[in-house]
């Protein structure tokens, strides 16, 4: 079997001389035809050639080892028709407007012949780019043969990319007639950025035409290894770009700042970005992308955001006092753009809040502070008056304070949701601020339980279920925000207890709502007493019911028995104020009842205890109420007759007068000695029977607001009512109100009375487990633990851990690092 | 016999240097690297014009193999356990030139 | 029943039948008269059950008596037969088919007993001829014995169809060995491929190869050593005056004459490639020299019957215009001395590869560090080499490397890893294995922060901690682990095209998991071996298919949580525990 050429043997090398000395005759005429058609197709006229026959004259010469030889000629060839042709048509076509400094573009007409020259340059260079690129394409396929033997053999690159570097290096690195230090990059260049830079100042450009030249940018590369890093457009173009654009948006940014409105800022910056980012899509490179956008983040944003922020009068101040979303929008995710943490909008957001809470706080707190000033310089007598007003005046104040709070939440919330995209930074950021100016009002706690005090007796009167929840939600939002919550739930708790006993609430549901509300929000522990306080009144119902029931059986002749509703509260669950028996330091015995009342007192006291023995039962006079019927003698003999709804105490004293010959009197200190009514109590309970006008059963000599202990009193048989029945309140005794400087005082040391407490149990609960713990873990454990319910003061936790080494629960067992250990 | 507007035809014309003819669908005759250069519509060669391409180094009867070689490629495209081919050792010199040649 | 059975039989066993001399005519035929005999008895006994038939139609006139004593007989016979090697092997041939044919094959093998007997006269089925019988003689399409000529022509028919239904048959297997190799292409091969392994087949009956283009030689040079068919003469076909190049991969069978002739016929040599050069002598490189060939690549392979004088030599005469040097399984020569002029006299060596020379020492390393020239150096030692020289060597030619290779430095330590770090900007391929010192801090601050370009080529395989009682390795992990995998494929993810890294056992899950993390990709790796990662897992592995898909070979032995990954068409899973699954998704999808 044999192929082709004559080839056996030892006899070789003989046969072997001939075929050399014609193989270079092949090469000629083979590399002749295949140069004639390298130019026919550079020309466009490969129509009529056969690839077959340039393939075949290619491989021919791959046969006879000659493909390196080839390889290098096609690439020289390619280097001249580059030279000659190609490059001289590229620099032919850059005119003298092209050759101007690059930065006149701002004159107009100069612009416009730049401009058109420009278009034709780029033109030239896009057509010559695509021209070789086809032709190398066609080329590149006809030496297939050759482009596979020699790449393989000699570790070339393929002559499509040798080719295309020759492009890069005798094109676009061609120097310009007479200027040698320009090349022709550098006019595509500046060209290019010169037409983006009109295209930035509203011009329109020829787009498609600079996208095929950045094609060809990124289709040339530095090095025939072809590295994605190593594209020309990255390596030249691009960074160009950036420094233009950086320039640009350095001196927009400054522009824009000066002109001073933090609206019309925003919205250019993301008219910019989004521009930036069409221009990187349809006239650069997708690659830039994120690289202009760092540029645009850098230049307009980072460098401007934060006095765009504080801009007065259009800033973030002025966007949230008029409630301007939109541009809040913008600001935001511009601010986002360049930090997660947008530090600058969220100190102005947190700031307005702050402002506007002291705000709030400041119109609550007017009268609160004006009322001791008041109490120091004016008369005693001036002060008891002006109390009544400012007292009632300071709880609608509350109450309003939480409404303020709520709305400005709304608006705040809203703002959140609309213009920072339910970010959680803001959130937590906004969060903070509530917190902070609401604990800055220290009465934050009594303002809070005073608006669901007055709402759950009057506000969600005539409300949907729906409305009463969203109401209750508001509150409970609120009290999200207080630090101190031991502090409210020592209020809520006396407000509500006031509630319950004097049956104020409007609806038994909307309260249990609001536990299981409080419940969820702050826990089981907070809620659980208040529970207790329902527990009770419903254990009291049935109380009552029985008692009622034991009267009937055993058969109480007496016809005129005085009806009693009783409350059994256990007293470690109710408010201690209401709870204890002492005002102040004095002691206070009990009062004394009627006889009718005592009789009734001692049989209910039998019958309770008979079913709770061991239980101890204390009356609160100060807490109930009492109907009594009265008879008013008219002078005309007509008896006139009112049923009067009074205090516990009232009925006390009015009790007195039934004794009492008509028109005889008493003086304040005789009924004080025969009842043992609390003096201030009294005071209050003979204010309204005597001196409050429409409920004037008593007279009193002389007639003034003032009680003093020698002041006489008269049954007020001319007292006159349109009602029937006729309720007499206590002066400031029964609504839930601000608390005055005493009270408050009192509230306070007992709350810290419970504080030292809830310490000491902590540290007590933390060291049974630890055994042996460090001081500053100890700390940290005890804050941990009590967080949810107050903010300890360290001191105080300091001071309750003496007070336990005292008393031996735990020891001292190092100094350094001070540890304590617990003694069982 | 030249097909016009073949570039769009769906069958080209193989010929051998000794005149054989072999009219195969064009995707078939693409399984050869180089024919399917050679009629690459953008490069507009005039093979890639008429839709003919006369291999004048290769006889007809290794042609004719290489056509049949076309077919059996397509017939076996993505499936695994290809049988070999028939190949008769007579040819094989000549058809692994033509091979060689056509980048097949 | 008995029908069914052997219907069966019929369509199942046809080739086997045919293959192993037996006339399908015939059994068809000996049924049938078993039927029909059948039948008879079946009228004679009534309705007897069919349960004896198998023994009724052997002969149905036989008494009773008779019958036992032939059954009796009979059953001896199969049962000797069932004993026998001849039984054991048709068996085994007939894996595959019904369970419940012992007793159809021992049978099978009793009637080709009864045949007549090696040595006795025969009337030839087909043609009718009276011939001798031989163990040989095939059986005709009846049943009857054939002549020796008419026996050869059925079994030409026979191989034919052998050969036809083979294919299906051995596909799996053969997709099997395919996949060992990497081979997961779907579709025909390519013609020239096709041709080349007719060419291979019928090599002698080749006179010359022609003008044939010189990278077909090669491959044919390829295939035949593959073969061990390069033998003085078919060497001949190779040997061309128009060449510059040789490559014979195993030279093993010629003898010293073989290769002065390729020096005598090959007056352009440039690029010379030997390997298993065992008769490659003194003489025949004093001949080689003496020929003032201009070559410029050498790549010899087990040339030990070279001396140390005469490899000098070599490096006197071609030392200057050597580019490239290729040397390996040298044990009997080629010392630091060697190496020594080797390095005196190649001053423009760019590519070197000392492999398994097992005389080089230290002395060697210094020799080889001034050879600032080198572009690529592949180095395996085999004896233990200092440290510091390794240092030396790489500050010295570092610099300019694009290869560089090390095997068989165990005790190199992280001040290598420094080195290459400082000293490397231009390496595309990095070899660097069987280390037990360097540890994975080390590796991993070698390729952050490096200077050099990406790598395309990488393999740090068995670079990990060897203490087997302590088979959790070091805490501070010792090779290639979590923390310098990740670092690499920061480095040179982008381009990688290889890796290696089977072995590096202490690479953690959480590692290949950020390194294939969604969204990531590795758009050139072709290759990846990451055997003995036993966290290796079918997740991991869907990981690593997701991220690379130009991925064509994957190697994963001893991986043994690779169950049933889903292997992408066109990529070759090798290993895993259950690799047969890869082919069924291979043959499916």
């Amino acid at each position: 079997m044999r192929n082709r050429t004559e080839f056996q043997g030892y006899e070789l090398t003989l046969h072997h001389q001939g075929p050399t000395a014609s193989r270079s005759d092949d090469f000629d005429a083979n590399w002749e035809i295949i140069q004639s058609a390298l130019k026919q197709i550079h020309t466009k006229n490969a129509s009529h050639l056969s690839f077959e026959q340039l393939y075949r004259n290619a491989y021919n010469i791959v046969l006879i080892s000659r493909g390196n030889d080839l390889y290098g000629r096609v690439q020289q060839w390619e280097k001249d028709w580059l030279d000659t042709q190609v490059s001289a048509r590229a620099t032919a076509a850059i005119s003298p407007p092209l050759l101007l400094a690059k930065d006149v573009a701002n004159v107009q007409d100069q612009a416009n012949e730049r401009r058109a020259a420009g278009e034709r340059f780029l033109q030239v260079i896009k057509e010559s780019w695509e021209d070789h690129q086809l032709c190398m394409g066609m080329i590149t396929d006809v030496l297939m043969y050759m482009d596979r033997v020699v790449t393989a053999d000699h570790n070339k690159p393929s002559i499509y990319v040798i080719t295309m570097a020759l492009f890069r290096d005798h094109v676009l690195r061609a120097p310009i007639p007479n200027h040698p230090e320009l090349v022709v990059a550098n006019i595509l260049e500046s060209t290019v950025l010169f037409m983006i830079h009109l295209e930035r100042l509203g011009h329109i450009i020829d787009r498609p035409l600079i996208r095929h030249c950045i094609y060809m940018l990124e289709g040339l590369y530095e090095t025939v290894q072809e590295e994605a890093s190593g594209k020309l457009y990255l390596t030249s173009f691009e960074p160009a770009f950036l420094e233009a654009s950086k320039v640009f948006y350095k001196a927009e940014g400054q522009r824009l700042v000066e002109t001073g409105d933090a609206t019309e800022f925003c919205k250019r910056a993301t008219t910019r970005i989004a521009e930036e980012r069409e221009r990187c899509t349809y006239t650069l490179s997708p690659l830039t992308e994120p690289k202009i956008k760092e540029v645009l983040d850098n230049e307009l944003i980072r460098a401007h955001i934060s006095e765009v922020v504080n801009l007065e009068g259009t800033g973030v101040r002025t966007m949230i006092d008029n409630h301007r979303l939109e541009a809040l929008k913008e600001v935001y995710v511009l601010s986002s753009r360049v930090d997660g943490k947008k530090l600058p909008l969220t100190a102005a957001v947190q700031n307005r809040i702050v402002e506007m809470g002291r705000d709030i706080n400041a119109s609550a707190l007017v009268t609160a502070t004006k009322l001791p000033e008041k109490n120091a310089d004016g008369g005693k007598k001036a002060a008891d008056k002006d109390k009544e007003k400012p007292i009632n005046q300071q709880t609608t104040l509350a109450i309003k304070w939480v409404d303020d709070i709520l709305a400005l939440k709304t608006k705040f919330d809203s703002i959140w949701k609309d213009s920072f995209e339910s970010d959680q930074v803001m959130q937590s950021a906004i969060t903070t601020s509530f917190s902070e100016f609401i604990n800055s009002n220290t009465r934050s706690s009594e303002h809070l339980s005073l608006f669901f005090d007055e709402n759950l007796k009057k506000g969600i009167k005539g409300k949907t279920d729906d409305e009463v929840d969203a109401l209750l939600e508001n509150g409970i939002t609120l009290l999200r925000y207080i630090k101190d919550k031991d502090l409210f739930e020592a209020y809520y708790k006396k407000h509500l207890s006031r509630r319950l006993l004097m049956k104020r609430s409007v609806s038994m549901d909307a309260e249990r709502q609001m536990i299981s509300k409080m419940k969820m929000e702050v826990g089981t522990q907070f809620t659980s007493r208040l529970e207790n306080m329902f527990k009770d009144m419903a254990i009291s119902e049935d109380v009552t019911a029985s008692y009622k029931t034991h009267i009937k059986k055993s058969g109480d002749p007496d016809q005129k028995r005085v009806e009693l509703d009783i409350n059994v509260l256990t007293s470690t669950m109710w408010p201690m104020e209401i709870m204890s028996n002492s005002r102040g330091d004095e002691v206070q015995l009990a009062c004394v009842f009627p006889r009718d009342i005592e009789r009734l007192k001692k049989s209910f006291e039998e019958f309770y205890l008979s079913s709770h023995s061991g239980r101890k039962l204390t009356w609160q006079g100060n807490m109930g109420t009492a109907d009594i019927r009265a008879n008013f003698q008219r002078p005309n003999g007509k008896i006139q007759r009112h049923e009067l709804n009074v205090s516990t105490y009232a009925m006390i004293i009015l009790m007195l007068f039934n004794d009492l010959p008509a028109g005889e009197s008493l003086t304040f200190d005789e009924i004080k000695a025969q009842t043992r009514i609390p003096g201030h109590d009294l005071i209050r309970n003979l204010q309204s029977l005597a001196v409050a006008p429409k409920t004037r059963v008593l007279k009193k000599e002389p007639m003034s607001k003032d009680v003093k202990p020698t002041d006489k009193f008269f049954f007020n048989s001319d007292f006159q009512s349109p009602f029937m029945k006729v309720r007499i309140g206590v002066v400031s005794g029964g609504a839930n109100k601000v608390e005055n400087q005493d009270q408050r005082k009192g509230t306070e040391k007992r709350l810290n009375d419970e504080r030292a407490g809830s310490i000491e149990a902590a540290i007590v609960r933390i060291m049974k487990q630890r055994k042996k713990l460090v001081h500053a873990q100890l700390m940290t454990e005890v804050l941990g633990q009590l967080s949810s319910r107050f903010t300890p003061d360290v001191n105080m936790v300091k001071k309750r851990i003496e007070s336990l080494m005292d008393r031996e629960y735990i020891e001292r067992i190092e100094d350094d690092p001070p540890t304590y250990g617990y003694v069982a | 016999m030249a097909a016009t507007n073949s570039s769009q035809s769906e069958y080209v014309t193989i010929v051998s240097g000794d005149g054989f003819e072999f009219v195969i669908p064009r995707s078939t005759a693409c399984v050869s690297g180089t024919i399917r250069r050679m009629l690459e519509p953008s490069s507009k060669f005039s093979e890639a014009l008429t839709g003919r391409c006369v291999l004048e180094n290769i006889s007809g009867v290794v042609l004719e193999k290489v056509c049949e070689y076309f077919c059996y490629n397509q017939r076996n495209k993505n499936q695994t356990n290809v049988p070999d081919m028939d190949i008769p050792p007579e040819l094989c010199l000549e058809l692994l030139m033509a091979a060689d040649y056509l980048d097949t | 029943m008995l029908k069914v059975y052997l219907l069966a039989l019929h369509s199942a066993l046809t080739d086997f039948l045919a293959s192993n001399n037996i006339s399908a005519a015939q059994i068809q035929e000996d049924h049938q008269r078993r039927v029909r005999e059948a039948e008879t008895q079946e009228i004679n006994e009534g309705n007897s059950n069919s349960q004896d038939d198998r023994e009724s139609e052997e002969n149905a006139s036989e008494s009773p008596e008779q019958k036992k004593k032939r059954k009796r007989k009979e059953t001896a016979t199969l049962a000797k037969i069932k004993q026998s090697k001849e039984f054991a092997r048709r068996k085994s041939r007939r894996v595959g088919e019904p369970d419940d044919d012992d007793e159809f094959i021992a049978r099978e093998l009793m009637y080709e007993k009864s045949r007549p007997l090696p040595g006795q006269l025969e009337h030839c089925e087909v043609c009718g001829k009276r011939f001798t019988v031989t163990p040989y003689s095939k059986t005709g399409p009846n049943g009857g014995l054939l002549c020796a000529k008419c026996s050869k022509e059925v079994a030409n028919d026979d191989k034919k169809a052998k050969a036809k239904k083979r294919g299906p048959r051995t596909g799996r297997r053969q997709n099997q060995s395919n996949l060992l190799d990497g081979l997961a292409q779907q579709g025909a091969l390519s013609l020239a491929e096709m041709c080349t392994k007719k060419v291979a087949d019928n090599i002698n009956d080749i006179e010359e190869f022609g003008d044939l283009p010189s990278q077909l030689l090669h491959r044919l040079s390829q295939i035949l050593s593959k073969r061990r068919a390069l033998t003085p003469r078919t060497l001949n076909l190779f040997l061309r005056p128009d060449l510059e190049s040789i490559d014979i991969y195993d030279a093993a069978k010629l003898e010293a004459d073989d290769f002065q002739k390729i020096f005598t016929f090959m007056p352009t040599l440039r690029h010379v490639n030997l390997r298993f050069a065992g008769q490659m002598k003194d003489g025949v490189l004093e001949y080689m020299l003496d020929r003032d060939l201009k070559i410029k690549h050498l790549h010899l392979d087990s040339a030990n019957l070279v001396s140390d004088s005469h490899w000098q030599r070599l490096f006197q005469k071609l030392g200057p215009q050597l580019e490239s040097l290729k040397l390996s399984n040298l044990d009997s020569s080629f010392d630091d001395e060697t190496v020594g002029t080797m390095s005196r006299y190649c001053t423009g060596l760019r590519r070197l590869k000392l492999k398994y020379c097992w005389k080089m020492g230290n002395g060697s390393l210094q020799a080889i560090s001034d050879l600032t020239s080198l572009e690529h150096l592949s180095l395996s030692f085999v004896q233990d080499m200092d440290a510091e020289k390794l240092l030396e060597l790489i500050s010295g030619v570092g610099s300019n490397l694009r290869t560089l290779s090390l095997q068989g430095f165990p005790n190199a330590d992280d001040r290598l890893l420094d080195a290459i770090h400082t000293s490397c900007q231009n390496l595309t391929k990095l070899r660097f294995s069987g280390n037990v010192v360097c540890t994975d801090k080390g590796f991993s601050s070698m390729f952050t922060g490096w200077s050099n370009c990406p790598l395309e080529y990488v393999d740090l395989s068995s670079t990990r901690d060897v203490d087997n009682s302590n088979p959790d390795g070091p805490t501070e992990a010792t090779g290639l682990a979590s923390e310098g995998l990740v670092a690499l494929m920061n480095h040179s993810g982008f381009r990688i095209q290889r890796l290696d890294i089977s072995s590096c056992r202490h690479v953690s899950r959480a590692a290949f998991e950020e390194i294939f993390a969604d969204g990531k990709i590795y758009p050139q790796l072709k290759e990846l071996d990451v055997s003995f990662h036993t966290i290796m897992d079918d997740y991991l592995v869907g990981c690593i298919f997701r991220c690379c898909p130009e991925l064509k070979k994957m190697i994963a032995f001893a991986c043994f949580n690779v169950r049933d990954a889903q292997v992408p068409n066109g990529v070759a899973l090798i290993g895993g525990l259950k690799a047969q699954n890869t082919i069924i998704v291979e043959s499916t999808v």
